[in-house]
Parts: C-alpha cells; structure tokens; sequence
C-alpha cells in the first residue's frame, strides 16, 4: 500500500506536496511549482494547504501556478482546483508555462466555465503583472 | 517531418481510433521535450481522463436511477400490502359485526314471539344462518392463519374421487336453490362411473378447495351453468371448476388469489365476500404439492384448474352395522356427555336421542367419575375440554385407567391442529370441534362404536 501523501513545511514559507513545491510570496500570493502527474490525492492535500493558509492570511490570496514541469492532472484534481479558484478568499490564479504542454494543461483548468480571475501566460513576469494588476 | 514526429503522429491517430472504439484504457507517451506532439498527446490524455470519469458517473448514475426505481417500487408494494391490510381490517370488521348484529338483534326480540310460530321459526333460521356465517368467517380466517405461518398439516386417507364430487354436486344441486340460483345448472363429469377412483389425500381439503371454487362459481355466475370434474394425466389428477359466469378481466387474473382482494370491491352487496376464499384454495392446493391456474373471458366464464400428485390405491370393503334403512340405530349403547355448557348439553342430547342410545350427563369430571364408578354401562364419553376443575385434557387418562375400552371423543372448541394432537396424545378416540355438524358427530360415533 502506497505511503498517505501529505503536505509538509519545509521552512516558514515553503511546503511540499509530493514533488509539488508551493511558497509564501508575500502575504497576498501563493506560488505553485507543479511538478510530474496531479492526481486526486495531490489535491485532497493541495486543498489541506490552501484552507490552512487561506485562515492564517488577511485579505484575499492570489495564486501563481508553474506549469512549466507539470504532468496532467486528474479530472478530480481539476475539480478541486476549480473549487479553490472560486473560494470567496481567492482573488487571482494567474497560470503561466513556456511550453505547448503547459498551455494545453492550463486549458483543462483555466477553461472551466469561463471564469474572469483565471488567465493564462506564456512567463512568470506577465503572470505576476497580471496579479499585482 | 522528420521520424519521431511521423512516429508521433502515427501513435495519435492509433490512440484517438482506439478512444473512439470505446477504450477509455488509452494513455500517450509524453516525452520530456514538452512540444507541440506533446501537447496534442497530453490533451488526448486528459480528455480519455475525463470521458471515463463521465462514464463511470453516468453507470453510476444508472445505478442510483436503478435503485431509485426499485425502491419506488418497494414503496409502493409496502403501502399497497399496508391498505389491503386496512381495507381487510375493515371488511372483517363489517363482515363480523353484520351477522353479530342480525343474532343479537334478533335472540332479543325473539321471546316476544314464542307463541307465533311462524315468526319463531324464520327468527331462529335467521339466526342459525347467520350464525353459520360467522362460523363460515372464523373458519376462513383460521385457515389462512394456519396456512401462512405453516400449521396446517396434512391428514393423508384414502378418498374415493367419483364419490366426493357427487356428493358436492348432490350437495350444490340442493344448495343452489337456497341462494338463488336455481336457474344455473350444475354438472359433475365423472371420470369412470365403472370405476372408483380411490386415490390418498387429505379429502377435507380437497372438498374445502371445491366448496370454494364452486361457491364462487355459482356467486358470479347469473345465467348458464357451473361444472366441475377432474381427469387423470400421467402422475397429475386434474381438477377443474368451469362456469358460464361474468369472467375475470385480464388485468385482474393475476391478483385473484391474492389475500384480502375482492375483484370489485364496489360491487359488495352483488358479490358477498371476504375475499379469503381464493387465497385459502391456492394455499391448500400449494399445501397438497399442487398448483393452480385459470382461463377466463369476460362475459364468457371462468374455467379454474388445478392439479395434485396422483397415487390410486386398492379399495377396501365396508360393512355399516349401525345404519339400516337410511336411519342410524345405536340403541343397546350408552353415551355420557360431560359438558359444563347447557346450551351445547341439550344439543348433544337432542342429536343424540334420534339414534336410541342410552344417553348420561354430568358437568364436571367429578360427577363423572362417580358414574363410572358406580358401575354403569358407558361405551362413549363426549367430553368437553374446557371444564371447571379438573380439565378434560386431564381427565383422559383417569378414564382411560379406569375403563380401556371406554371410547373417548372430545368435542371442544379448542380447534388447532395442536389441541387435536393433545387430545389424541392423551388417550383420546376421537376429536370433534365446536360447532359441531350433527353428521359429522354421529358418524364419528359410528366409527367408533363399531371399530
């Protein structure tokens, strides 16, 4: 039987889920790595965090999503996704890859009802813009 | 293009032709360059992703929209078995209360017209008739109880078919004057008048699942006629019940050995009923190893059929000592009646007197024990079981002890298979339950004296 996954801190601002590494920008902005596949456990605990994070921050929470390294996700996963992209403390997702890949995995999330605080970018630099917008 | 893309591409096609044969099992390769082709294989990816899900939920969906149904379905069979049951609760209320009411009513007024004799004697039919009804009522109930929760046994003997179905189209043909149907005609084929179809079954059942039939045939038969006869096929005989009646409409035919139905309720004061009979005739018939079934037309008629195991057995001789020119004599024999009832006494005492037998009576075993004791001849005990003090049940074995050859019948109210096998267990002869038919009784008592 596979070992439970769960998150871990690694230091004040840094977490890991599996081989997904999320970090405390500031106290407005969440940043994703996702890294290799997105599977409904990797979401159960990506949801864990945000709630944890979502009562200890003030105001509303911005999320910045690499897509760059990660592989498909779930259609559950994706569900929890779109779940946390519509929590009333969640105020941006700006998702952004360089790669072909990237951009047809952020369809399969920021397509989802066409929702107006989700966009995606091809760098990091415009993502952030967006957000701080 | 170069190799790699041409292999690529090639895989894509493969893969998207085998999603659309319906293998939702289909995952691309990925490489790490994270192109185009990648792209376009990690899109078909999560889109087999997604239809499986969609399908595992639609199946699931199927599941819960199944068991939705079924349990609509359990719903509505616990609140349909819920209102029959009201619906019987109420028609057993009404069907006791109605003769209840006629004897009551009619025991109160009947002193004032002792002297008009006409009066006296159509009160005291009706409240005979009513009476019987009631027995009739008690009975069905008491059947179907027995038959549901398994206590009904089978008391197996040696019947002669052909006599039985004469004796109910002797019985049918008196009757059907009695109720009005004096117009319908009613035949028994005969299977082999030149032969006697002597066959082992329990023939109060058999008779009791024709005497339903037939009743019924004859309620809802207003022109015509109603036969009744049976015929030998392999191991099977096979009964039937025909007549020229209303018919049953095909939407009704399966419901009409369900319990507690009348085929048309509204129809009530036409078609007398309890709607037991039915119910009663397929739990014998299922008791006997049979089964049952029915053709039936609208305006047509009704033939019911039903079969049981057949076994013929050889015939067996009878002399009848006690009956000479069709009176039955039992003069020279002595009878004592133990029976604490008084009403109950002076009937046994008035069937009784007929047959010239010396006749004894006490109301208590006490008293009877002085009797036998003081040597007098007793070849017959009728005893009660409900007595004060010491009980009938009781006192079996102290007659017994007492005079062996003394023969014991009990005649008591007590009517369950259990109390009969008590009795029997006891030491007793013969077991008769209340009320008691006159010839049911004396032949019992004939059976008995001359065993």
């Amino acid at each position: 039987m596979a070992p439970q996954l769960c998150y871990k801190q690694i230091s004040e601002k840094e977490f890991t889920i599996g081989e997904n590494r999320i970090t405390l920008l500031d106290n407005s902005t969440i940043y994703i790595e996702a890294i290799g596949e997105q599977t409904d456990e990797h979401a159960r605990e990506i949801l864990k965090l945000y709630q944890k994070l979502y009562s200890e921050l003030p105001g509303k929470i911005n999320q910045l999503v690499n897509l760059d390294r990660s592989g498909k996700s779930s259609p559950k996963a994706r569900q929890v996704y779109e779940e946390m992209n519509n929590h009333e403390s969640t105020h941006k997702v700006a998702v952004y890859g360089i790669h072909p890949v990237a951009r047809v995995l952020a369809a399969f999330v920021t397509g989802i009802k066409g929702k107006k605080n989700i966009e995606f970018f091809t760098n990091k630099e415009d993502a952030m813009a967006w957000l701080k917008k | 293009m170069d190799e790699r893309s041409e292999k690529k591409i090639d895989e894509l096609i493969a893969a998207v032709i085998k999603i659309a044969k319906g293998d939702y099992t289909v995952q691309i390769e990925t490489s790490e360059k994270n192109d185009k082709l990648d792209a376009l294989a990690m899109g078909i990816n999560m889109l087999v992703d997604d239809l499986k899900t969609g399908r595992e939920a639609a199946l699931e969906n199927e599941k819960i929209k199944l068991r939705n149904i079924e349990l609509q379905n359990e719903k509505i069979r616990a609140l349909e078995s819920e209102h029959l049951k009201t619906i019987f609760l109420q028609n057993m209320s009404h069907e006791l209360r109605t003769p209840l009411n006629a004897i009551i009513g009619f025991a109160e007024i009947l002193p004032k017209y002792f002297k008009e004799k006409e009066k006296l004697a159509q009160y005291t039919s009706i409240i005979r008739q009513q009476g019987l009804d009631l027995h009739d009522l008690i009975n069905d109930l008491l059947d179907l109880s027995s038959i549901e929760t398994g206590k009904m046994t089978i008391n197996t003997e040696e019947c002669d078919l052909n006599e039985l179905l004469n004796d109910l189209f002797l019985f049918f043909n008196n009757h059907k004057h009695k109720i009005g149907k004096q117009d319908i005609d009613i035949s028994y084929e005969p299977n082999n008048t030149e032969k006697p179809y002597h066959i082992l079954v329990d023939k109060g059942k058999l008779r009791q699942i024709f005497v339903n039939l037939i009743f019924n045939a004859l309620k809802f038969t207003h022109k015509g006629a109603v036969s009744f006869g049976f015929e030998i096929k392999n191991k099977q005989i096979e009964f039937f019940v025909a007549d020229t009646g209303i018919g049953i409409p095909p939407e009704k035919q399966p419901l009409v050995f369900d319990r507690f139905i009348r085929l048309d309720p509204h129809s009530e004061n036409e078609f007398k009923g309890k709607g037991l009979g039915l119910a009663i005739v397929k739990g014998l018939i299922e008791l006997l190893k049979g089964t049952v079934n029915l053709e039936s037309k609208v305006g047509e008629g009704t033939r019911f059929k039903f079969t049981i195991p057949y076994e013929e057995i050889t015939i067996k001789e009878n002399n009848d000592p006690a009956e000479s020119n069709g009176t039955i004599d039992f003069s020279g024999y002595s009878v004592l009646i133990i029976e604490n009832d008084i009403t109950n006494s002076i009937y046994l005492e008035e069937v009784l007197s007929e047959t010239k037998i010396n006749i004894l009576k006490t109301t208590n075993i006490n008293d009877a024990v002085s009797v036998f004791d003081s040597g007098t001849r007793i070849d017959l005990i009728l005893l009660d079981l409900g007595l004060p003090g010491i009980s009938g049940l009781e006192a079996i074995p102290i007659f017994k002890l007492k005079r062996p050859h003394t023969k014991i019948i009990v005649q008591t109210a007590y009517t369950s298979n259990e109390d009969r096998k008590k009795a029997l267990e006891a030491g007793g002869d013969g077991f008769i339950t209340k009320p008691i038919d006159s010839e049911e009784l004396l032949a019992l008592i004939k059976e008995q004296l001359y065993s």
